[in-house]
Order: structure tokens, then C-alpha cells, then sequence
């Protein structure tokens, strides 16, 4: 409710300003404008087609890396061996910034299409994916092992029964982080590497000084965003096995 | 005497603190013959390696000295045979009662159905109808242990192992599961061996109670309770019970007083489940 009130204060103030000629309508338009802009954009079905492609990269991107990252995490975490090799390669990597893969993504991939966005998101959804995974098989006690091997587990029961449910809260949680990530993330690779998608969409605005379309495209970045999070942290309660405080 | 299920000769374990490079020796020719079919007790004062001792018949360490002889063959890992009654947060948290029945009998190949239905019997064994699709951490204690202990007899175990399993119960609730214990012991003959700290709990559901010395660990007396069975709460203000309870005591204290300065933390001896 005092979010509401703010945030209504806040509107009315920059409308106010806008009608008395403070603010420059090229830089900044009133609320009512971006309304305005919003309405068209949505009808003709624009904004639409620009979130499903942001979209998509990101859903391909994240299909890739738990493809890639749930594995490894898992053998990493359970063999000593492999986590000699693969830790000190995680580590080197993972401090790079996903968006400082976009100018190699750039040369790679091009700018056309959607795989040099795709392969941004894969960057940036692996390693929160790869590390929760990791320290969720870790994390296992050694309580729980025991109990399953003087019950006759095997290879398989082990890491099917108790590795993996027994990760599964830390894992989820990876896959929100991920999630996030991998949508901030695409839209500034579209910004730069892409002819659809929100990014790009806001940037192709800029460019031609719509600047009330730049503002409604920010907006929706952040309601799919706050959308796609809410909808994980449902998905984190429900999946939990951990009694809720 | 029949055939030994446990045969354990000189056994010694030693326990390595990686952080500081000493070592500590916590079982020193340890011999032990625990008989099929048997109910033995483990008595000893803290840190006296009693759970080491448990963990070894597991299967859950390797003897540094002497041997661990299942049947005539050395334990070298956990199996269902011998299986593992913990203490209650031994269930697996992400499973529900009936998955956590389930489990040894999945391990075991057992079709679906099957499963189902024997899990079933064990579950209404122990009292738990009703509470198959509840997650343990929507039990009591008693019922958590309850539903532990039909988990480890779906292992269709030969010998049973508990490591303080009622530790964690209030005594009404203690009692009734040491009884409902001890109905399942006479019903199924199987070989039982219980550690505790508990000597009452010892004597009352023992055939046997084996006193260990203070560490490192080995056997300082085992004692024959030849109380009438079944047993019921009756036994305990039996006059031979008094007189059991009262030299256990002696034994036990003899024991504490050789043992280096109480040290609460060894009592859980955590490196025994670093497996």
C-alpha cells in the first residue's frame, strides 16, 4: 500500500514537471506519453514479438546449460578426480562477466539471428546452475549416505534417491539465479549482437530518438523479470523438501 | 552357544586429526563374539568408541588391527543384511514415510506393487497407518524412530544395528518403542546390537550387556541378564534387575573415572561418520 502511494507521487510529481516545461520531452516524456506509447506498441502486437524473442534466447540458453551444467556439477561434486580438473577452469572463468563475451559472440556468431544471444544466455545461466548443483551434492550428509548404503543403494539409487533430491532446494535455487541472470543478460547482447528482442528493440528506439518507447521496453525488461522470479520462488516452495519456516 | 553372527578379534582403530598431525586411539584389541539371534547391549562411558565399534560391524570403517568377521567373512562395506537402525533424522527428509520404507526394497529390485504392499505391512507393524504420505518432518520423534525402524527391517535384516536410537525420545515415548523393540526381536529372532549410554535401557532389553573401558576401547566385562522374557516394564522393579543396574553401575563408574577429563565433544565422535 505505502509502495502504491510512492509510487503514485512519483508519477504525479513527473507528470507535473513535464506539463510546466521542465523536462526536455525528447529525453525524458511524461508517464502519460510512455502510456500512450505503450498502448501502441502493444496493439500492434511489436512488444509482443520483441519479448518472445528475448524470450526464447533465454529459454535456449538455460536448456543448454542445465544440459551442460546439472552433469558436471554432479560429477564434479562427487568425483575427486574431476574436480581437480574442472574446478580451477571454473574459477578462471566464472569472474568474466557473461556481456564481456558478446564482442567473441559478435565474431563468432554474428549478428543476425539469434545464436549469439543464445550463446549469451548459456554463459550466463551455467555457472550459477554449475555451482548450486556442485555445493548441493556436497551439502549432503554424511548421515544420509550412510543410511542409504546399510540400505542396499546402489550406484544409481544413490544418485538418483538421495544425491539429487537431497540437492534438489540448492539446485532450484540455482535455476532462479540463473534465470535472472540469463535475462539481463540478453538484452544487452541484443543491444549489440541482434535484430529482435527487447534490447534491440530499446536500442533501434534510441537511435531514432522514441524515446518513450526506449522507457516502455525498460519497463517491460523488469515485469518479465519480476514475473519470471516470482514464478521460481513458487516453484522453490513447492519443490523444497526443507520444512518452511 | 550357537554359531557366531559377529566375530571380532583384536580390533583396533586409530583416528588421524589431519589438522594437527596427532592420532588417537580409539579401540585397542577389541574381541567380541555377539551369537545369532542374539539382543546385545554396548555400554561404555563417553568417547569410549562404542558408535566406532557399531560403525565397524556396519561396515562404515575398515579395522586398522585385528578383523571384523560377519558369518565367518570380514565386513568390508555397508549391506542390508546388516543394516542400521540411526537416530531419527537418519529418514531421508525428501522422502515420505512409505518412500523411505520403500527405499531398501527399490535397492532390492522389489516390482512396484510388491513394494507397495510390503511396505504397507511394515508400516502398520510399527503403528504408522495413516501417515504414509507424511514427510518426516511432520512426525513426532516416537514416530519418526517408528517409521525408522520399519525402513531398516524392510532390509529383511539379519542382524540389526542401533547406534542410541532413542536418544532423541521422551521417556514415555522411549519406553514404548524399547518394548515394541523387543516384540519385534522375539517375533523375527534376528540378531540385535544396540549401543547406549542408557544402562537401564541395557539391561532391559538386553540377553547380554558388554561393558567396554574407557578409551581407547576394548571389552571389560560382559555381563548375562538372566531376567524372565518376554520383558515388560515389571522386569525393572524385579530385585535381580536392582542388583544388575547396581554392579553395571560400579563398573560403569570405575570406568568414567579412568577416562580423561569429560570431553562432551568425543562423545559424538564425529569422525566416525566421515565415510
Amino acid at each position: 500500500m505505502k509502495g502504491l502511494i510512492s509510487l503514485a507521487v512519483v508519477l504525479a510529481a513527473w507528470q507535473a514537471a513535464g506539463a510546466a516545461g521542465w523536462l526536455n520531452p525528447y529525453l525524458l516524456p511524461p508517464p502519460t506519453e510512455i502510456a500512450r506509447a505503450f498502448r501502441e506498441l502493444a496493439a500492434d502486437g511489436v512488444l509482443l514479438d520483441h519479448t518472445l524473442a528475448s524470450l526464447w534466447r533465454v529459454l535456449v540458453g538455460l536448456f543448454y546449460a542445465c544440459l551442460a551444467a546439472l552433469p558436471l556439477g554432479v560429477l564434479a561434486a562427487s568425483n575427486r578426480q574431476v574436480r581437480g580438473y574442472l574446478q580451477p577452469l571454473v574459477e578462471l572463468l566464472r569472474p568474466i562477466p557473461p556481456i564481456a563475451w558478446i564482442p567473441l559472440a559478435v565474431l563468432w556468431f554474428g549478428v543476425r539471428g539469434d545464436r549469439a544471444s543464445n550463446f549469451i544466455t548459456f554463459v550466463a545461466a551455467f555457472f550459477p546452475l554449475f555451482l548450486h548443483t556442485f555445493s548441493g551434492i556436497r551439502h549432503i550428509e554424511a548421515l544420509h549416505l550412510d543410511a542409504a548404503r546399510a540400505l542396499g543403494a546402489g550406484r544409481r539409487m544413490l544418485l538418483l534417491d538421495v544425491a539429487l533430491p537431497s540437492a534438489l532446494p540448492f539446485i532450484v535455487t540455482g535455476f532462479r539465479l540463473s534465470l535472472g541472470f540469463a535475462w539481463m543478460c540478453v538484452i544487452a547482447a541484443e543491444l549489440i549482437a541482434s535484430n529482435s528482442g527487447l534490447g534491440y528493440m530499446i536500442e533501434i528506439n534510441r537511435s531514432m530518438l522514441n524515446t518513450a518507447n526506449v522507457i516502455c521496453g525498460m519497463i517491460t525488461i523488469g515485469a518479465v523479470g519480476f514475473v519470471m522470479n516470482w514464478a521460481i520462488l513458487a516453484l522453490e516452495r513447492r519443490f523444497s523438501w526443507r520444512p518452511l519456516q | 552357544m550357537k554359531s557366531p553372527a559377529f566375530a571380532i578379534k583384536d580390533l583396533g582403530k586409530v583416528f588421524l586429526d589431519a589438522r594437527t598431525g596427532s592420532s588417537l586411539s580409539v579401540l585397542d584389541g577389541l574381541s567380541l563374539d555377539i551369537a545369532e539371534g542374539e539382543f546385545v547391549s554396548i555400554i561404555g562411558p563417553s568417547g569410549c568408541g562404542k558408535t566406532t565399534l557399531l560403525s565397524h560391524m556396519g561396515g562404515f570403517l575398515r579395522p586398522d588391527a585385528g578383523s571384523v568377521l560377519y558369518k565367518g567373512a570380514p565386513v568390508l562395506a555397508p549391506h542390508p543384511e546388516r543394516t542400521v537402525i540411526f537416530q531419527e533424522h537418519g529418514l531421508f527428509p525428501w522422502k515420505t514415510v512409505l518412500g523411505n520404507v520403500e527405499f531398501p526394497l527399490k535397492a532390492r529390485g522389489t516390482p512396484s506393487a510388491d513394494r507397495r504392499r510390503e511396505a504397507g505391512r511394515l508400516i502398520d507393524m510399527v503403528h504408522l497407518r495413516g501417515f504414509e504420505h507424511s514427510y518426516p518432518h511432520q512426525l513426532s520423534g516416537g514416530m519418526k524412530q517408528r517409521a525408522g525402524i520399519a525402513r531398516a527391517l524392510a532390509c529383511r535384516p539379519e542382524a540389526v544395528l542401533m547406534d542410541e536410537p532413542f536418544a532423541a525420545l521422551d521417556n514415555i515415548t522411549r519406553e514404548i518403542i524399547q518394548e515394541e523393540i523387543l516384540r519385534l526381536w522375539s517375533e523375527l529372532g534376528k540378531t540385535f546390537v544396540l549401543v547406549t549410554h542408557h544402562l537401564e535401557e541395557a539391561i532391559f532389553m538386553s540377553r547380554r550387556v558388554v561393558v567396554m573401558s574407557a578409551r581407547p576401547g576394548r571389552i571389560k566385562e560382559e555381563v548375562l541378564i538372566d531376567l524372565p522374557e518376554p520383558r515388560s516394564a515389571l522386569v525393572k522393579s524385579d530385585p535381580r534387575f536392582t542388583a544388575l543396574k547396581q554392579r553395571l553401575t560400579r563398573s560403569l563408574r570405575e570406568e568414567v573415572a579412568k577416562a580423561p577429563a569429560p570431553e562432551k565433544g568425543l562423545q559424538q565422535e564425529p569422525a566416525e561418520t566421515g565415510v
